[in-house]
């Protein structure tokens, strides 16, 4: 893990290190990663990911977002048990927050909007 | 604890279905179990660092108006009605901070409730105030914290655990009967089994994690604390529902688990794999689980020998997965909705946007959140996702397998112990990232398999400290869950409740309190 893969992954994770950050995290990052490089060892030819902690230890996970499969759902799923998804929230209006409460938190805001440093040139 | 009368005079000792049932019954009113409650906790909290804020007007105001409504006759304002509740610091709450423990959310107040959070208040509980915790739950030991860390009741010197420390200490100091914490990959399981309290994971998508501030979202679960185990069923009752709000929650048919919770477990087999065994389990730790497996079988239970074969590996599969998430859910900290914000210094040049965002959250987040983010973005990096991300979610599937087989095959629950070893000293493993990753062994699995699991008290280490029995059951199974180690608690040996140190001086204000520690 050399110096500049850790400062690529900062600028990624848009994070600002400092050079002692920068040291630190190679070690820490190596150790880690010698770590996960164990799970190499485990044999996953014709395994299906899980990509979700599914609500049900005996069925399939849903692939695309992982829902927990129910055996209703899976019955009104087209795709049977392991398309049985998340079920879509119903598209109905519901109360957003206020502007103000939304506001509140702002870092700065100018009227009713967050106000960030200038994206365009003059 | 609940086996023994409740008539002490000292409130905070009792469980809270005793003092539910006392403020039904009218024995106790709402005022004086929060008074109870609030006072041990200025009394001895410095020396704990339990809470981050105790809410003490806000929570007489809400026994007041309990007590009110019960003069005025209101039937019945619910099953936690006037039992204090502590909630971890990640849990929004309309109108009041939630920080996560980080500099980034220092001035959060949040704009809604939680649906947990909701559930609580709407089953009568009395809020008191909000927990330390490991920044954004990332941790095993609450040290990661703005706060300064949560020290265990039993032992001033080690810690509570984590990420959930806070909540585990104020349970077992008994600050409140009940602590919510989330749980992740075992930050509500192992600060119980250090702490000296039951600590319950329930089943993903059991209950709605609306208003929980996400870590790692296929994993994160809203979990309960308490000094027994009808307590924990009481309040898993509560929090579970399906909520329209997070499409993850499911309608679960068997939702009761109060209900049988004293039918006994004879002929229940539960299952014991090897492999827990085998990660270097601390000897004084591994006779006092065997001791509760003893015990269990005395109880009626069939004790059968089970495999888990991928064990050894949920540690690093576990973190390929967490760190993964978390750099996906915490971009959303760009200090532009809320959330700290960088200012240039006196004389530097204003910022552009790309400064803004990094400086925001080179000074926002601690050092461990740093680098969990700088791991999960390489993991999911062009070039690593399909090495790292794509194949640790293949080895999910067969850990998860694993359980599957067991449960189908073999047995009805399966035990082992929560954690490798007690509380370790504070500082003691903050600087050993891997081995305290490596720490979490034994309870990441039941987390990537998704399933539902707890931690009983089950006895001392030689050195006098609380060890955790963990018990493992297939999915929405909390029933069967609580009703072995309910069974299990009966038998159980006994511990002393902790003996808090004196403060020095102690505080004559009784009104709300910041601490910044």
């Amino acid at each position: 893990m050399d110096a500049e893969t850790v400062e690529r992954l900062a600028r990624l994770s848009q994070l600002e290190l400092t050079e002692a950050e920068v040291t630190r995290a190679r070690s820490e990052l190596e150790g880690l990663l010698a770590l996960f490089d164990s799970l190499r060892s485990v044999d996953v030819t014709a395994v299906t990911e899980a990509v979700a902690a599914s609500g049900s230890a005996t069925g399939p996970v849903d692939l695309a977002l992982g829902a927990p499969v129910t055996a209703e759902s899976a019955e009104r799923s087209p795709h049977g048990r392991a398309g049985a998804a998340v079920r879509a929230r119903t598209d109905a209006p519901d109360t957003p927050l206020e502007p103000s409460e939304v506001l509140r938190n702002a870092p700065a805001r100018r009227e009713d909007q967050f106000e960030v440093p200038r994206v365009v040139r003059r | 604890m609940t086996d023994q009368a409740p008539q002490s005079a000292d409130l905070t000792t009792w469980s809270a279905t005793e003092l539910a049932a006392g403020f039904r019954a009218g024995t106790v009113t709402a005022a004086e179990i929060t008074e109870a409650h609030l006072a041990r906790a200025e009394r001895f909290d410095a020396g704990l660092g339990a809470f981050v804020q105790l809410d003490s007007a806000g929570a007489r105001r809400r026994a007041a108006d309990l007590d009110a409504r019960r003069a005025d006759g209101a039937p019945d304002l619910g099953p936690l009605a006037a039992v204090p509740v502590a909630l971890k610091d990640n849990l929004m709450r309309a109108g009041h901070p939630t920080g996560c423990a980080s500099r980034i959310l220092a001035d959060f107040v949040s704009p809604y409730d939680a649906t947990s959070v909701a559930r609580l208040e709407a089953a009568g509980a009395v809020l008191i105030g909000r927990t330390n915790m490991d920044e954004f739950g990332m941790g095993s030991s609450t040290e990661h914290t703005v706060h300064g860390p949560t020290h265990n009741p039993h032992d001033l010197s080690r810690t509570a655990g984590g990420s959930s420390g806070g909540s585990a200490a104020a349970v077992a100091a008994g600050f409140a009967p009940l602590a919510i914490g989330s749980d992740t990959g075992g930050s509500v399981r192992q600060p119980a089994a250090f702490c000296g309290i039951a600590g319950l994971k329930p089943t993903y998508g059991r209950v709605s994690r609306y208003g929980l501030v996400a870590y790692a979202s296929s994993l994160d679960t809203v979990a309960p604390f308490a000094r027994s185990v009808a307590d924990l069923a009481l309040c898993l009752d509560v929090l579970t529902a399906e909520d329209p709000r997070d499409p993850t929650s499911v309608a679960v048919s068997s939702g009761m688990t109060a209900t049988t919770l004293e039918d006994g477990i004879a002929g229940l087999r539960i299952g014991v794999p090897a492999e827990a065994f085998a990660l270097g389990v601390d000897p004084s730790t591994e006779s006092a689980v065997r001791a509760a497996l003893a015990a269990l079988e005395g109880a009626g239970a069939r004790i059968v020998p089970i495999d888990l074969p991928h064990t050894a590996h949920a540690v690093a599969t576990y973190y390929v997965l967490c760190t993964s998430e978390a750099s996906s859910n915490l971009a959303r900290y760009d200090g532009v909705r809320y959330g700290h914000r960088a200012r240039p210094a006196a004389g530097e040049r204003p910022f552009d946007l790309d400064t803004m965002y990094a400086r925001s959250r080179a000074e926002g987040f601690g050092t461990e959140v740093k680098l969990r983010i700088l791991l999960g973005t390489y993991c999911l990096s062009s070039g690593a996702i399909d090495a790292y991300y794509g194949h640790a979610t293949k080895v999910r599937a067969l850990i998860r397998q694993d359980y599957t087989d067991a449960f189908a095959s073999h047995c009805d629950l399966i035990a082992m112990p929560t954690t490798l070893g007690p509380a370790f000293e504070l500082g003691g493993k903050v600087h050993d990232r891997i081995a305290t990753y490596r720490s979490d062994a034994l309870t990441v699995g039941p987390s990537l398999a998704g399933i539902p699991a707890l931690s009983v008290p089950c006895g001392t280490t030689d050195d006098g400290l609380p060890v955790g029995l963990q018990l493992v059951a297939p999915a929405f199974d909390e029933a069967t869950l609580l009703r072995a180690a309910r069974a299990y608690e009966k038998v159980a040996p006994t511990l002393p409740r902790p003996s808090l140190p004196e403060p020095a001086d102690p505080p004559a204000a009784t009104g709300d309190q910041e601490t910044d520690r």
